[in-house]
This record gives C-alpha cells, sequence and structure tokens, in this order.
C-alpha cells in the first residue's frame, strides 16, 4: 500500500504504473501482474508525480477501500509495504487488517533511522501486531572493488543488539552495492528465514516492565506523601 | 446571468450525440453497469454551479432531487478553469507557464474530492471513461469555453 508516494512500480523495473483495470460487473479494481506478483499501486489511480494532498480521512477511507475492493486472485502472500509511523492512518491499518501473518521490519542500521525503528517497534507493541523479524538494509556499502564501508554521516548501529534488546529475530543484513549477486544472495537467506520464523507477538521487555513498576511506586509515595 | 461553469456544463450537456457516441465505445458489460447511474457536481465559487446528472442509454441528461446520487464531486471554479485550460492544450505542445491541471493531478492534490461508498473504484472509472473516451471529443468546448474566459477577463 502506497498511498502518498507511490514508487512499487519503480521498484518492480517498471518504468509507469499501468492503470487501473477493473472489473465493471463486480465493481472491483484488478490488480496487474510483474513477474508472477499481483500490484495494487496508488500510483496506478492518480499517477507517481503529483503531491498527494489528501486529509487523514480521506487516505483512511482509501486504505479501507483498497483493503476490500481488490479482485486478488488466490495468493500465497499479500505483501503491504507501509511507513514507519504511528500516524492515525498506520493505527487505522493495523486495526484493519484481521488476518495479518507476521511484520517484517526494514531499516537501516543508522543512529537516525534506529530511533524511528524503536519507536515503530513499541507501537507495534502497542497494536499486539505479530512480528516475523528484522532486516538490516543498506547495512554496509560494497564497492565493486569489494571493498566494504560505511557511507553514511550518521553513525552506524549495532543493529543485532537492538534486535536483542526488543526480543525480534534479525533476518538478515542487504549491503548497498551495485553487485546484484551479493544482494540475491542475502535476499535468498532472508526468504529462507521469513518462512521459517515464526511470527510473535511482541511483549513488554522485563526491564522496562520493571522500570515501570519501579516509576510507578515512586509516583504512589509522593502522592502519599501529600 | 448564467456563471461560466453552467455554461460550460450546458454545452456538455447538449451534445447528445458525443454522449451516445462514448456509451457505445463502452464495452457492452461496462455500458450496462454505469447506464443509470446519476451523479452530483458541485462547483464552488462565483462562477460555479450544481449540476445533478444522469446517465441514460440515450446521453447525460441533468435531473432534481437528491435521491439514488452514487458519487459527488466537488470542486471550486478555479480548478475546473484549471482543468479547461489543460484541456485545451491536450495533445498540443503545452503552455509552461500556464499548463493547466489535470483531473487525476487534481483529485490527488486534493482540488477534486469525490463521495460515495466506492470512491477509488468510482475515480478510477469516472477519470478512465473521461481519458478514454471523452477527453479529445470535449477539447473544442474546452478551447471555446478558454476563449470565452480570456475575452471575459480582459474586458473585466
Amino acid at each position: 500500500m502506497d498511498c502518498i508516494a507511490p514508487t512499487l512500480h519503480k521498484a518492480l523495473g517498471l518504468a509507469e504504473a499501468p492503470r487501473w483495470e477493473v472489473d465493471a460487473a463486480e465493481q472491483m479494481i484488478i490488480p496487474y501482474q510483474v513477474d508472477g506478483l499481483y500490484v495494487v499501486t496508488m500510483a496506478s489511480h492518480y499517477g507517481e508525480n503529483p503531491a498527494v494532498l489528501w486529509d487523514e480521512p480521506t487516505l483512511i477511507r482509501a486504505m479501507r477501500e483498497l483493503n476490500t475492493l481488490v479482485k486478488w486472485p488466490q495468493l500465497d502472500y499479500l505483501f503491504l509495504d507501509s511507513p514507519p509511523s504511528s500516524s492515525k492512518f498506520m493505527q487505522e491499518l493495523y486495526d484493519c487488517l484481521s488476518d495479518l501473518y507476521g511484520i517484517v521490519l526494514v531499516f537501516q542500521p543508522s543512529d537516525i533511522a534506529v530511533a524511528d525503528l524503536v519507536r515503530t517497534i513499541d507501537f507495534i507493541r502497542i497494536k499486539k501486531a505479530p512480528v516475523v523479524g528484522l532486516v538490516s538494509n543498506m547495512a554496509v556499502c560494497v564497492s565493486p572493488k569489494g571493498e566494504r564501508f560505511w557511507p553514511y554521516l550518521s553513525p552506524r548501529v549495532d543493529i543485532s543488539s537492538v534486535c536483542e534488546d526488543h526480543g525480534i529475530p534479525l533476518l538478515g543484513e542487504v549491503p548497498l552495492t551495485p553487485l546484484q549477486a551479493k544482494v540475491d544472495v542475502e535476499f535468498d537467506k532472508i526468504a529462507d528465514r521469513i518462512e521459517n520464523t515464526k511470527p510473535k507477538v511482541l511483549t513488554d521487555a522485563l526491564a522496562t516492565r520493571l522500570c515501570k513498576a519501579i516509576a510507578r511506586r515512586a509516583v504512589e509515595a509522593v502522592i502519599r506523601r501529600l | 446571468m448564467a456563471t461560466i461553469s453552467e455554461m460550460l456544463f450546458g454545452f456538455i450537456l447538449e451534445d447528445k450525440v458525443m454522449h451516445m457516441a462514448t456509451l457505445m465505445e463502452l464495452s457492452p458489460e461496462k455500458r450496462q453497469a454505469v447506464v443509470g447511474r446519476k451523479g452530483k457536481i458541485i462547483v464552488t465559487g462565483s462562477q460555479g454551479g450544481i449540476f445533478i446528472v444522469r446517465l441514460t442509454p440515450v446521453g447525460i441528461f441533468r435531473e432534481e432531487g437528491e435521491d439514488d446520487i452514487r458519487n459527488e464531486v466537488l470542486m471550486d471554479y478555479d480548478t475546473l478553469r484549471e482543468i479547461i485550460i489543460w484541456l485545451a492544450q491536450l495533445g498540443a505542445p503545452r503552455d509552461l507557464t500556464d499548463p493547466g491541471l489535470d483531473p487525476r493531478s487534481a483529485y490527488a492534490n486534493g482540488y477534486i474530492r469525490i463521495s460515495g461508498d466506492k470512491v477509488l473504484y468510482d475515480a478510477e472509472e469516472i477519470f478512465a471513461a473521461l481519458e478514454k473516451h471523452a477527453f479529445m471529443k470535449m477539447q473544442p468546448i474546452a478551447k471555446y469555453a478558454l476563449e470565452a474566459m480570456r475575452k471575459a477577463a480582459k474586458s473585466a
């Protein structure tokens, strides 16, 4: 689901998103097909160039409609691409997905991205949504000569320790590289791990629970003294 | 005195030959699905108007009454004007200082609002029908309307 800045068709190698076909009899939207994948993107509806300035209720309504108005064929998996956000839109999205199998978090291991990651994990925990694991994207830069380096200003974060802290499996690390073979190897590993990992609902880490309990007791003690 | 929107919709609604030709270009299945639909177009502003229309087998007709309306399309006159400018230049080199706005972009930008039970489906159907069947036929009307608007602006 790429309502606001649709680029899914680009990721699939298409110059532009084909217009939606509709089934007039059933009044449904028909997904287009790319390499065995059935795809629905909002770029088919309003193109990829205009700024989407819909208010939140309109976006939420569109998301709900997309959830019910698409005539999917028999699918093995339905992937939904969404931003790391705890906006009302995302809250509604999680609420209307009754049969969500699991979330794969995809994050860059930089200091600035991890701040977003931690907030997203907290959001997912509150929503009690099942998590499959985390993919570290653009984890390191690999030059055509095979040199490995960190290309960003934001400091690198040890993503495995973040995963450990939150009880989330690390599914793999995808390098930023023009060497397609290196990426393909990682994608295959990640796909295998996703298939073999049972999604789980995150619970508050023990330390967080203890901190909350201590804080609550401290507040209660202050109140008693008043 | 009629507003510019009323004059424009008057021209469009008058041309039953165009409606019929457009309708005949649709697949029989599609035609069956859309004939009978009623919609309301609201153009706000001093040059706006409210148009309740129904698609019949012999063309689009204005109707009264709010019952049975499937979609409401809301825009202001400035948006309609931009669309007319865009439509008038369709298929020709675009004036980069005044390119107008295509309906899908106006919709994404939030200048056109469409209501109904299946907005995405209906909006797609409306835009696709306009693009595939109606825009080229409406272009002479848009050119005429644009000319009239420019004359009106000069004399004002």
